[in-house]
């Protein structure tokens, strides 16, 4: 990352920051909301379909589990928020830990289909495990979050900054895999898994690894989504809810931070924009997507990782056997 | 750099576009500018059908009042959102609605899942929300500015009980649809049933349920059959009821059907076809009425929607606009909590008949006993539906 970047970063977070100060209507807040939980989203996808190079489309499960996890335990227990939205990422890695166990050997269309039943077995148990979740009747009145006896609403810009400060976090998180032995790792498996596992990686290791880690991320989406609007049922976490999320990585371009920011700002926002053309919205929509795709195929922001392989301080290199930078970058 | 740059104009693009649409700090609550009213439904998606209807019913009772002159000499003008029957997508539009200061009052969110979850930023907010759809028992409950012109899942429920009895059914199945809405209509139920314990002979012998968008009901027609049922009551919407029956009445042509309101609609008949005779409903407004004031409006909805004939929950959408527009003439003015409080005092007489509201807000009115004959919806001859509470106490 050069001066540059670095500085536009901090001018936009800045922008972010002070941007609820101007004053925002509670309708905007609401959207810029979202915007930041699907940015998450995407982020968590990211690791999984950017870095790794598999599809999944049963995202909106582990989004969902969060949610129900955190959502339950304060509505029964009345627990802290920061304490559920924990439980909620917790749970969200288990069970995406546990299914990534028996789903490391596929790949590609299997490994999406897979999910995509999982993404539905979810909605199902969510619906019929009424004694649990209330069926479809869903979590009412979700309490807002609270921290030492002051709540986030809307009306003090609380819950802005709440999901503000988690997505800078998801940012450093993935900036810290992108640049880690794991992150290196993945877009080796991405390259060519033969010759990585050849390299000395271990593959289902690493699998695993990502998938968890990308689950656990989503579950911490959800508690917060759950805590943000204070409703959920079975109908908020639908395969629509999936295809978004991927679309989200792909739109913005597989492997890119700044790319999962912006293909979550223009897909969450455009339906809204769009609302002039009444009825025609999701059409227009839908021809947006596939001009932008026709003319970017790897995505706004995508294309291959320009991120240079920098060697470990202790391998000394003799004068002319590597270019300034090495080649190991990958995609 | 390029991409930086795409990154950040696209990001403003979109915070200028939605400030764009942004809340205006002035409140036009008693201005001489329009009185502005929002109408919220599913125009695409599954429940589209309903949503374009009570359109038609908003648009009609906002062009005849603006041609009548306006109110207080005021133009009326309808805000338009599509919720696509989603509670997340509600859930903006409501905090667009509050926020937009010139709106005095909503109509519409189809299901009552999304309604509640809409209603209680209406709620917080001070806006009165109308709802001629929504059903569920707790939905009116949620606050002060919650309304309702529909009959309750309640009064249909045990309505359909009542029919049930009178038709003289003994064996009895009940087909409910899974969701919110048809667990609470079958809690509903469960509940007339064990009013009534003793004193009918009446008996629950089968239970079945189905998932929105099923077609084929053939597993649940197996079930009804073993049990013997001579009568099943089915609570889903048309688009089910109406396959449901083409399949049943293949098998079986003895048993009686009867359904809720939200069935009774003359795309039932087009459905179902000769399936549908004999089906029963509690129901409002009868299209062929003889009523001058009901032939008005069907009239008049016919020709403004290009043909199509209102069901009753158009009419109750039509009466809403039509009383919310009354106490604003009432009162004097266009101010939320006024048109509020009005609400509760006035009584209105509507196309589906007269209404007031009680004190959580739903509407307090009667139902009239559908039956369906010659591809017709006719008004029974042999039987009239009563107040539940008279019901039971002639047994």
């Amino acid at each position: 990352m050069d001066k540059r970047d670095k500085i536009i970063w901090l001018v936009l977070l800045a922008a972010l920051i002070v941007l609820p100060a101007v004053g925002l209507s509670r309708y905007l807040q609401r959207v810029i909301s979202l915007i930041f939980i699907y940015s998450m989203l995407g982020l968590s996808l990211n690791i999984v379909t950017g870095y790794m190079g598999q599809i999944s489309l049963g995202h909106a499960a582990f989004y969902a589990i969060g949610a129900y996890t955190s959502g339950l335990l304060s509505e029964h227990f009345g627990l802290n928020f920061l304490l559920t939205c924990v439980c909620g990422i917790i749970m969200a890695g288990i069970i995406g830990w546990l299914f990534s166990i028996p789903t490391t050997k596929l790949s590609g269309t299997y490994l999406a289909i897979i999910t995509m039943g999982f993404g539905e077995i979810v909605k199902v148990v969510i619906v019929n495990w009424e004694s649990l979740t209330h069926g479809t009747y869903g979590l009412q009145r979700i309490a807002k979050p609270e921290f030492f006896g002051f709540q986030l609403n809307t009306t003090n810009n609380g819950l802005y900054y709440l999901c503000l400060i988690f997505l800078v976090i998801f940012v450093l998180l993935c900036i810290a895999i992108e640049r880690s032995k794991l992150g290196r790792s993945l877009r080796a498996i991405k390259d060519d898994p033969l010759a990585a596992s050849l390299m000395g990686v271990e593959i289902n290791h690493y699998k695993r690894m990502a998938f968890t880690i990308s689950t656990a991320m989503a579950g911490c989406c959800g508690a917060l989504y759950a805590h943000l609007s204070g409703y959920v049922d079975a109908n908020s976490f639908n395969s629509d809810v999936s295809t978004l999320i991927l679309s989200i990585v792909i739109f913005g371009g597989m492997g890119s931070i700044k790319g999962m920011l912006l293909g979550a700002a223009v897909l969450v926002s455009f339906p809204e924009v769009l609302r002039f053309v009444a009825v025609y919205r999701f059409v227009v929509y839908g021809l947006i997507l596939i001009v932008m795709m026709v003319f970017r195929t790897d995505g706004i922001l995508g294309g291959p990782s320009k991120r240079p392989y920098v060697f470990p301080r202790f391998v000394k290199l003799e004068k002319g056997e590597v270019t300034k930078n090495g080649t190991a970058g990958g995609k | 750099m390029k991409k930086w740059f795409a990154l950040l104009l696209a990001v403003v693009l979109a915070c200028s576009a939605l400030a764009g649409c942004g809340s205006k700090e002035t409140s036009g609550d008693d201005g001489d500018g329009p009185i502005k009213i929002a109408y919220s439904g599913p125009m695409t998606g599954d429940n589209a059908e309903y949503g374009l209807l009570f359109q038609n019913a908003v648009e009609l009772a906002v062009k005849q009042a603006n041609d009548a002159g306006g109110v207080l000499g005021r133009e009326v003008e309808v805000v338009e959102f599509d919720d696509k029957n989603s509670s997340e997508e509600a859930g903006s539009i409501a905090e667009k609605i509050v926020g937009d200061e010139d709106i005095v009052a909503v109509f519409g969110h189809f299901a009552s899942g999304v309604a509640m979850t809409a209603a209680q930023i209406y709620q917080e907010a001070g806006v009165v929300l109308l709802s001629a759809s929504a059903s569920h028992v707790d939905y009116s409950s949620i606050g002060d500015y919650i309304f309702r012109n529909n009959v309750t899942q309640d009064v249909e429920a045990y309505n359909c009980l009542q029919i049930a009895v009178g038709s003289g059914v003994k064996k009895l199945g009940m087909l409910k649809l899974k969701t919110d809405w048809g667990e609470s209509a079958e809690n509903s139920f469960m509940a007339a049933l064990e009013e009534i314990e003793g004193k009918s002979d009446i008996e629950l012998v089968a239970v079945e349920e189905f998932v929105d968008g099923t077609t084929d009901f053939s597993s649940n027609i197996t079930k009804f059959e073993e049990a013997g049922c001579d009568g099943i009551v089915v609570f889903g919407m048309y688009g089910s009821l109406g396959p449901f029956a083409k399949q049943f009445r293949q098998f079986n042509t003895e048993t009686l059907l009867i359904s809720v309101g939200s069935s009774y609609t003359p795309e039932l008949i087009d459905l179902a076809g000769d399936a549908a005779e004999g089906i029963m409903f509690p129901g409002g407004m009868n299209p062929d009425s003889t009523d001058p004031k009901v032939k008005e409006f069907v009239d008049a909805y016919t020709e403004y929607s290009g043909g199509k004939e209102p069901e009753n929950m158009s009419a109750q959408t039509y009466e809403n606009v039509q009383m919310v527009l009354q106490a604003i003439e009432n009162v004097g003015s266009a101010d939320r909590e006024a048109i509020k409080d009005e609400l509760y005092n006035m009584t209105f007489e509507g196309v589906t008949g007269t209404i007031s509201f009680n004190e959580i807000g739903d509407a307090v009115k009667t139902q009239v006993w559908y039956v369906v004959k010659d591809g017709q919806f006719v008004e029974s001859e042999d039987h009239k539906l009563v107040l539940w509470d008279d019901f039971v106490a002639s047994l």
